[in-house]
């Protein structure tokens, strides 16, 4: 039997991220006992639901060994596109179904142009997405002309503000997609072969696994879960444009990083990003309630990020010789 | 499977694409702007577009060291913004009567390029250090670009500043033929360097394989940071340029650079993955860049727009690198 | 019933420039073990691929149970029972034994996957054939015999009735290698067919019923294995009589050039020494995972040692990295030319002077005149045979890959070579010419140290042997001790 001494140097050595986070947020509370408020937790549960759908997917991207940086283009996109379906078919429940809808259409459809290239041309989804990212971004300025588009459905305003048993609704989405993604990745022959594709491409192949439509699949994913995402924080905002979340994608690498996914592929849980993603928001929030604001929050977030995925590149460091 | 002969041919295609395809580019687009508009072809229009790409030019270079070597640098954006507002207020605050005098000039270039040595000092040893490739690299210096973007920011508090200087060498440094001249010599001399010297050589052993370049007795993590250090040294340099050709500095001066060098990069041949590459190809690159955006606006076609064309070329010319490579791996196999 | 489960015939392949095979027929009888032998490049592996639907044969049939039949891809092969054993790793390394073995028919339980079933299952078939790990381990803390094992199962989890395995035994230690061998015993009892390809002769005679042998794309000999001897088929395969496997070498050895200490790396090496000598040839035996390698990876410092210490001339060194190493006269040709030894799509010059770029610096820097007549004349003293030094590395045979290796690492000017299997995967004539050249860096004086899991070679060769087993050194034995029994007594003893 193991000594409980040597579990604990076990978890440090194997998850000094988690650790490192958990501690900053130990001192927070401490330095700010007020930190600590229903309002205040409510509000980081908001940010982490409507952030944490798109975590998810990349997390699955991860394991299955892809990427997506156009990730945050298309959070923006979807949030743009359903602002502007709302605002022109009315506020009738099919239409707003409608809208949803079709505006998960469109975020699906950039997956599928993801998906396509990475999977017939065989570019490395890192620049594939790269590119389609500009390119989205650019179509959404050319498409709002680059101005904000805003909505003011009263569905939507409830959506955002309502709550049950003083969780927001929003968050009651993100636990659903959440025991989704669990059981996919845990209980399904699709998930397992995500995990298999990640884990060792040429061998899944030849396993049998069709290895291109798990990596296709992936992307139709990541476009479903941003378009989600973009449909939330329309709620919570009531607005899209190009300029909100444009971290979203490293923001949820990190996420998945902080839980201890690690970014090699083949291995890691939707259950620890969510961990990951709590956590970060934790921190960002309490930065501000510490008073860092604009741009300083960003140069901490910043180095906070660059910290998490080095820390990560640096317990992995001997798998790359 | 494919027949022989149609084999042949594509293979034929895409060398021929490959050799002679920027020439290529840049013949067709002049063709067609100087139908729409003869004035395109003229010599001040030629100075113009060369004038406003060489920073691109310069960033490219260095852009193009981090990708032979096998990594990328995605903080270069955010550097050049970096070191444009640092420049302009050393320039500002050295100006006397409206004009900047010599020394000022001199010190700026040099902090400048310091100010690049530095983010891509702190780059190339985070990546050093965790035997980073092109998957890290993307990412932290993903990270690294909203940490420097951050950092220009808080110096100058968001705030456009204008040039409060109307002559002096400053000036000079983007004016006439001078930026291209800059650009020109750098390409020279980092040409020269990844052909004819040792570090050259170990980074395209670098980029082609780490592991084989460390079991072959390479000093891996120096050429790693050295790579990202002249990438850095680079966008300084385009940096303080851009700043003496518009006579303005602001936090939003790198935006895009980034992906205009990558651009730039890619389309002059250089493989993404590393191991190959050149930079008089990365300049031919950067000139049908600079000859086909310059079109567009000829056209007509909006800035915003412009995005949706650098991200297809990207995809375009990186297809074209996979279908190349592709084709020499079936060749090899058989 | 047909008598041949599988009756490949006149089949001809074509790649552009050169013909793969020609006129190649091949039978293999129900319930027969048929071994597979040529050299490298001969065309079995081709052939094996045309089986597999990989490629198509330009000419011939394929006959599977007395049925003509045409297998376009790998899909296709596997539906139709054969199955193959692949030479290198195809498990993923993140997943369990078990998930590994059913991965692409994962068993359901309402409309969810059953682990506890598949655990349950995969753990009794590992059972049923011998092997001591838990389905529920993952891949990746398996060793890597074990996980040849592992490969070795998935394919008999598919109940197929032909079985191809390409050197399965290359990874393996004598205890599991009995094991499989039983195992492939069994399996011929149930009547399933077995073609069995191996570079290793002992083998063959062992277990095969038939042997077919292939030279230059082409059947020299298919005869039942009892009617051969060793030493015709060597000739079948090479086309030529081979006089001596090892050839002679007579020198004087020198003073000591490297001296190791008590060099521990935690968990994987502990409290190796030895010494070498000027123009020896110090072999290292040990069963694969006994710590070779790793004493070598420590000495040129590719990986880290954490006690101990080295003594290159009478000197103590710290080695921390690799160009330390090479400064101080080391070399390592790795086991893993492709990957590690050669940048394959760089041409020769680069590959041959990446080791010692001052030397062709003119003026401080690289000239290409200088590299191109500096690698011309390593190439032609190692007889590499290439049309032109701006061939890419990737365009030659295996045996001519590995002469670049030493040609880059005698480029280097360095004093002591270690060679970490310089013979696995060529071919038996260039075999020869490496044993030559060893012989000849010798009488130069070089000090080289010789890793090898072939143990007639190690033994052939060296003038000293050090025995590894579990990370410790286990022996050191003179040419005159050095019998293979002795050798693998104490291979085996820790």
């Amino acid at each position: 039997m193991r000594s409980k001494v040597s579990v604990i140097k076990r978890f440090v050595n194997k998850q000094p991220v988690l650790l490192l986070f958990i501690f900053f947020i130990l001192l927070m509370v401490v330095i700010k006992p007020t930190f600590v408020s229903i309002t205040n937790i409510k509000n980081i549960l908001i940010d982490v639901s409507i952030y944490g759908v798109s975590a998810l997917a990349m997390t699955i991207a991860i394991i299955t060994g892809a990427f997506d940086l156009s990730l945050a283009s298309n959070f923006a996109w979807g949030q743009i596109f359903f602002c502007f379906l709302l605002n022109a078919w009315g506020e009738s429940p099919g239409a707003m179904l409608a809208a949803l809808l079709v505006m998960l259409l469109s975020t699906m459809a950039v997956g599928v142009i993801n998906g396509l290239i990475v999977v017939v041309t065989k570019i490395p989804a890192f620049i594939a997405t790269l590119a389609t990212g500009i390119i989205l971004k650019g179509f959404s300025l050319v498409f709002t002309k680059g101005n904000m588009v805003s909505t003011s459905n009263p569905f939507i305003k409830q959506m955002g503000r309502g709550t049950f048993l003083g969780l927001s609704y929003l968050t009651y989405i993100f636990i659903g997609f959440v025991a989704l993604a669990y059981f996919v990745m845990t209980y399904t022959r699709f998930g397992r072969g995500l995990y298999a594709t990640g884990g060792n491409m040429k061998a899944a192949e030849l396993s049998g696994i069709n290895v291109k439509l798990s990596r296709f699949s992936i992307f139709v994913i990541l476009g479903f879960a941003a378009g989600i995402s973009g449909a939330m924080f329309v709620c919570l905002m009531r607005a899209g444009s190009v300029l909100y979340g444009t971290d979203l994608a490293l923001t949820c690498v990190a996420a998945t990083v902080v839980g201890g996914t690690p970014l090699t592929g083949g291995k890691g849980s939707v259950l620890r990003t969510v961990v990951g993603i709590l956590l970060i928001y934790v921190l960002y929030k309490g930065l501000a309630f510490l008073g860092l604001q604009g741009y300083y929050n960003t140069m901490i977030r910043g180095i906070v990020l660059l910290t998490v995925v080095s820390i990560d590149a640096f317990m992995t460091r001997g798998e790359r010789w | 499977m494919e027949s022989k002969e149609n084999s042949a041919r594509k293979k034929k295609i895409v060398s021929f694409l490959r050799e002679w395809g920027l020439i290529f580019a840049i013949v067709i687009i002049t063709l067609v702007a100087t139908i729409i508009r003869p004035a395109f072809l003229s010599g001040k229009n030629m100075l113009n577009i060369l004038r406003a790409y060489s920073t691109i030019g310069i960033a490219s270079i260095g852009m193009a060291y981090a990708v032979i070597g096998g990594g990328m640098d995605l903080s270069v954006g955010s550097t050049i913004s970096l070191t444009a507002v640092i420049t302009m207020l050393i320039i500002n605050n050295a100006t006397v009567a409206t004009v900047a005098p010599a020394s000022a000039a001199l010190l700026a270039l040099l902090v400048g390029i310091l100010l690049g040595a530095l983010v891509g000092a702190v780059n190339g040893a985070i990546l050093a250090v965790v035997n980073g490739r092109m998957a890290e690299s993307f990412i932290i210096t993903y990270a690294m670009q909203i940490v420097v973007g951050a950092i220009a920011q808080a110096i100058v508090k968001g705030n456009f500043q204008a040039a409060q200087y109307r002559s002096g060498l400053f000036k000079q440094f983007g004016m006439g033929f001078t930026p291209v001249l800059f650009m020109i010599v750098v390409a020279v001399v980092m040409q020269f360097i990844l052909v004819k010297t040792k570090f050259g050589r170990s980074l395209y052993f670098l980029g082609s394989s780490m592991k084989a370049a460390k079991m072959a007795g390479l000093k891996v993590k120096q050429v790693r940071f050295l790579a990202h250090l002249i990438c850095g040294m680079c966008a300084g340099l385009a940096g303080v340029i851009v700043v003496s050709r518009v006579g303005s500095a602001s936090v939003l001066q790198g935006q895009n650079y980034e992906l205009d060098a990558l651009v730039c990069v890619a389309i002059g041949g250089t493989s993404l993955d590393g191991g190959s590459g050149s930079i008089l190809r990365t300049v031919l690159g950067v000139m049908v860049i600079g000859f086909m955006m310059t079109a567009l606006n000829i056209l007509g076609v909006q800035s915003n727009a412009q995005l949706i064309v650098r991200g297809t070329v990207i995809v375009l010319a990186v297809a074209l690198d996979v279908l190349n490579k592709s084709m020499k791996l079936r060749e090899v196999a058989q | 019933m047909a008598d041949y489960i599988l009756e490949m015939h006149h089949i001809t392949k074509r790649f552009p420039g050169v013909v793969a095979l020609h006129d190649v027929s091949f039978k293999v009888r129900r319930g027969e073990i048929h071994a597979l032998v040529g050299e490298n490049g001969a065309g079995k592996s081709t052939l094996m691929k045309i089986l597999n639907g990989v490629y198509q044969a330009d000419e011939g049939t394929i006959v599977l149970n007395g049925e003509e039949t045409i297998i376009r891809n790998t899909t296709e092969a596997k539906a139709k029972g054969i199955g193959l054993v692949f030479q290198e790793f195809n498990l993923v390394n993140s997943l369990s034994v078990a998930e590994n073995l059913y991965i692409n028919r994962l068993p359901k339980r309402k409309g969810r996957i059953d682990w506890k079933a598949i655990n349950r299952e995969a753990q009794e078939f590992l059972d049923s054939l011998g092997f001591n790990f838990k389905a529920t381990q993952k891949i990746e803390q398996l060793s890597a015999a074990q996980r040849q094992l592992v490969e070795i199962a998935k394919v008999l989890a598919l109940n197929n009735s032909l079985i191809v395995m390409d050197e399965p035994t290359s990874s393996l230690t004598t205890t599991e290698t009995e094991i499989l061998f039983k195992l492939i015993e069994n399996l011929k009892k149930e009547g399933i067919s077995i073609v069995y390809i191996s570079h290793k002769l002992e083998e063959v005679f062992r277990l095969a019923d038939t042997t077919t042998i292939l030279r230059d794309g082409e059947v020299i000999d298919s005869a039942p294995t009892a009617t051969l001897t060793r030493d015709k088929i060597v000739e079948k395969m090479v086309g030529r009589s081979v006089d001596t496997e090892y050839p002679h070498r007579s020198c004087e050895l020198g003073e000591v050039v490297l001296k190791v200490d008590n060099i521990t790396r935690n968990g994987l090496i502990e409290d190796i020494s030895f010494e070498l000598r000027r123009g020896e040839i110090l072999g290292f035996a040990g069963l694969i995972g006994s710590g070779r390698t790793e004493v070598a990876e420590a000495i040129f410092g590719a990986e880290v040692y954490h006690e101990g210490v080295i003594e290159v001339g009478g000197k103590k060194v710290a080695i921390h990295s690799t160009h330390q190493a090479k400064d101080e006269g080391i070399g390592l040709l790795t086991e893993d030319r492709k990957e590690t030894g050669l940048v394959l799509d760089y041409n020769l010059i680069w590959n041959i002077t990446i080791t010692n770029l001052n030397k062709v610096r003119r003026r401080k820097f690289i000239s290409s005149k200088a590299e191109m007549q500096l690698a011309d004349q390593f190439s032609k003293e190692l007889n590499i045979k290439t049309p032109s030094l701006k061939q890419y590395a990737i365009n030659l045979s295996g045996g001519n890959q590995q002469k670049v290796v030493f040609a880059k690492w005698l480029f280097s000017d360095v004093d002591i070579l270690i060679l970490d299997e310089p013979t696995r995967g060529i071919d038996v004539g260039a075999k020869y010419e490496i044993y030559q050249l060893m012989n000849q860096l010798a009488e130069q004086g070089k000090a080289i140290i010789m890793i090898s899991s072939e143990l007639p070679e190690v033994i052939g060769m060296s003038d000293r042997l050090v025995v590894l087993s579990g990370g410790k050194k286990v022996g050191e034995l003179n040419r005159e001790e050095a019998t293979p029994e002795a050798v693998m007594s104490l291979a085996v003893s820790n």
